[in-house]
């Protein structure tokens, strides 16, 4: 039966973490920039809601988050501000894939970890090119006692602080999806320039190449994997929608008040349409999101359910780019000057566009 | 044989080309620098020196750009799209300015021999002082005032995006000098630096790109100048024999001719991220499948043939100014185009070169971040698509 409207526990997340982004997370999103790391009381608040790094009830933790209640909190969070959301969600990534699919011994101690503020974790997962979760060429074999990853990886997160990263990867023999645990600092492991890039500084990111063989007991369990993989992929949709209703609301808010040619600019049909239409896409892709979202719970068909989650990251993407622009635009001057917040929007609207994105997915076209 | 051509001259072409490579050469290795410290390098004298056809400069009187037979303003667009191709910052050095062209459309021959030709001269450069914090496109909204007293103007207002604000010799000063007649009230003023009253309130904004180029905020408080620096009077008042522009005409028709000039930068910038991504991606292409590296190919083609369509309009528009049968479409229907396409193509080069793409190794992220203001200054697209509308329906659009 089709069912549209937020559940209670949903709609209380939602609330919270609405509240959290607006009034925790924006107000330093320019001094998390600055200084590549998100400050730690912020860092304190958004982790002790449990969401970003989630541990099972069945490990004292709070309980992982059903897909839709997750994409939610992301969404809200990245309101306030996309970059430190990330850098949260990706920090906490381990957790969720350790809470879900770890064995026993990779289990104890999650929770202790979970609460540690001054840890970071770090997955890696994309390869560029366009590769979907089930595409990955990153290979994970095992050797007797021992596996060997071999691959490399972009945007891995917290390539300089995470004291292990669980790389994502195929076996070789059936391509079914891996992940396995890798010390950071292990031989084999080569991490890249960690240079600042146009936006997410906070999420110290890098690309990194792996040849190296890891104790087999740092595998962890298959089964349900690719459906968390892929729900770590619809976060960054979630992310850009969260964003893109912000900008659009705040780019209406100034053009409300902004006076050219006698009146408010908003009352100019090429400033509202374009707004207009931003609301419109960001609305379609609040439920493309929502929709795959659903579909992670309730289906198990994986080539179905990674090709939603594809679709999705693509049309929130190309939304968050077009829309940032449009507030830049709306702006104007203003836009692109750093006392206004409109211009980083843009920058990490274009910035997370790259990490997923598929060449098939879309074309580029003209402006007309 | 059809005398309508695309093809620019062999001579004009060539300049093309050759300043083109110089440009990537030798320009682009100094524009991460430029970018992080907010200011061309302290050699740029030197380094445009090298350039192996004229650049016009105005530092030195060995450097005249003459127009080639495809006309001054043709000659121009080739400069400025292949100025940009390899970077930017060298359009921020020191330089001519734009206030120059306010003098020219609105100044009379006494005032022009004074602060336009010295400037094409290369003795002068000029500052453009328009924008104001709470407006920007209505220019009708100028809120700096000038008021008349004894054989002064006395000034005072607060301007924001001065090019070269800080350090031109002279600003042309958009101020209201009589508030009863609004927007027709509007005048330019030529203050030269220094002059008491005049002060700079910030240097070089703090801005998401073209972060090398000088834009001031500049302050004026009770600043005296001669009331022969009002454009179009003399020391006895307004001259008959100055053409009869308007302060807030004079503005826009400077603003309307370097149009084109600005979708010419875009299109510079664009290509540089198009080659530079299709050379990066060459050795990648074992990367992707057949079905991506297709789409990817595809998508290089497509943004080529959008570069090749800005280009025609750019020129269309420079062709008719160079002809004498300006019209205000053309320069409207380029800088309305070639920005926001230049915008998405190279985002889309960052997407298919992947997060990689966006990283302060390469360019694409600094020029992504500078082409942006290609679509904002000087009239943003919004702005041209009523310009254009109009072309349609009159002054019903707006």
């Amino acid at each position: 039966m089709m069912f549209l409207a937020q559940d209670e526990e949903q709609e209380a997340v939602a609330e919270m973490t609405r509240e959290l982004g607006l009034e925790v997370l924006s107000p330093v999103s320019r001094d998390a920039e600055a200084g590549a790391a998100v400050p730690a009381t912020t860092w304190k608040a958004v982790v002790e809601t449990g969401l970003t790094a989630p541990v099972s009830e069945e490990l004292g933790g709070g309980g992982v988050p059903g897909v839709v209640t997750y994409m939610t909190a992301v969404e809200n969070l990245s309101y306030g501000d996309a970059a430190i959301t990330l850098a949260a969600v990706w920090s906490g990534a381990p957790s969720l894939l350790l809470s879900l699919h770890g064995t026993p011994e990779q289990q104890a101690g999650l929770l202790e970890a979970s609460k540690n503020l001054d840890t970071r974790g770090s997955v890696a997962l994309y390869e560029g090119f366009g590769r979907g979760a089930s595409e990955l060429e990153t290979t994970i074999t095992e050797e007797g006692d021992t596996v060997r990853v071999v691959g490399r990886k972009v945007a891995v997160p917290f390539s300089g602080q995470a004291e292990s990263i669980i790389v994502i990867g195929v076996a070789p023999s059936t391509r079914a999806l891996r992940a396995v645990i890798v010390p950071r600092t292990a031989d084999g492991v080569t991490v890249g320039v960690r240079d600042k890039s146009l936006a997410l500084d906070a999420a110290d990111l890098a690309s990194v190449e792996f040849d190296v063989v890891v104790p087999r007991a740092n595998l962890l369990g298959a089964e349900g994997l690719q459906k968390s993989v892929e729900r770590l992929r619809l976060a960054v949709a979630s992310a850009q929608t969260g964003m893109a209703q912000r900008a659009i609301e705040y780019a209406a808010e100034y053009a409300s008040g902004r006076i050219a040619f006698g009146k408010p600019i908003a009352s100019f049909q090429g400033i509202s349409f374009p707004l207009a239409e931003a609301f419109s896409r960001t609305e379609q892709a609040r439920l493309e999101v929502l929709d795959a979202a659903s579909l992670l719970e309730n289906s198990d068909d994986i080539a179905r359910l990674s090709a939603v989650v594809s679709s999705a990251v693509s049309y929130a993407s190309e939304n968050a780019s077009e829309t940032t622009r449009h507030a830049v635009q709306v702006l104007g001057g203003h836009g692109f000057i750093r006392e206004y917040p409109v211009e980083q929007w843009y920058r990490t609207a274009a910035f997370l566009s790259t990490l997923d994105f598929d060449p098939r997915a879309s074309s580029f076209h003209p402006v007309y | 044989m059809s005398t309508t051509s695309f093809e620019l001259s062999p001579e004009l072409k060539r300049y093309g080309q050759e300043l083109r490579e110089w440009s990537a050469a030798t320009l682009r290795p100094y524009a991460r620098e430029a970018d992080t410290k907010k200011k061309v390098p302290d050699n740029w004298q030197e380094i445009l020196h090298t350039s192996p056809v004229p650049l016009g400069r105005e530092d030195t009187d060995t450097d005249r750009l003459t127009p080639f037979a495809d006309g001054y303003w043709a000659t121009q667009m080739s400069y400025y799209e292949n100025l940009n191709y390899g970077d930017v910052w060298a359009l921020g050095t020191p330089g001519r300015g734009i206030g120059q062209l306010v003098v020219d459309a609105m100044g009379s021959p006494e005032q022009i021999k004074k602060w336009y030709d010295p400037v094409m001269a290369g003795q002068m450069e000029t500052g453009f002082a328009l924008t104001e914090p709470h407006f920007g496109s209505d220019t009708s909204q100028v809120a700096t005032t000038a008021v008349q007293d004894g054989d002064a103007w006395v000034i005072n207002g607060s301007k924001m995006y001065c090019t070269n604000g800080a350090r031109s010799d002279y600003i042309t000063v958009f101020a209201n000098a009589d508030k009863s007649l609004g927007a027709k009230g509007i005048a330019c003023f030529v203050v030269p630096r220094g002059t008491p009253g005049f002060s700079i309130a910030k240097e070089n904004e703090d801005k998401l790109g073209i972060r090398s180029w000088q834009t001031s905020e500049l302050l004026f408080e009770n600043c005296r100048v001669p009331i022969e620096n009002r454009l179009g009077w003399n020391s006895s008042g307004p001259v008959d024999e100055g053409p009869k522009v308007s302060g807030q005409g004079g503005a826009l028709t400077a603003l309307s001719n370097n149009r084109p000039n600005m979708s010419g930068i875009a299109v510079g910038l664009a290509q540089a991220a198009i080659d530079e991504t299709s050379r990066l991606l060459k050795g990648q292409q074992a990367g992707f499948t057949p079905q991506r590296w297709a789409a990817v190919q595809n998508d290089l083609e497509a943004m080529n043939e959008a570069l090749q369509r800005a280009r025609r309009i750019n020129y269309k528009a420079a062709f008719v100014l160079d002809n004498g049968t300006p019209n205000r479409y053309s320069p409207a229907i380029a800088k309305s185009f070639a920005p926001q396409t230049c915008d998405r193509i190279i985002r889309r080069c960052m997407q298919l070169l992947g997060p990689e793409g966006t990283s302060k190794e390469l360019l694409l992220e600094k020029w992504y971040r500078d082409v942006k203001i290609m679509d904002i200054f000087e009239g943003s697209s919004q702005v041209q698509r009523i310009i254009v509308a109009r072309e349609l329906v009159g002054r019903l659009a707006g």
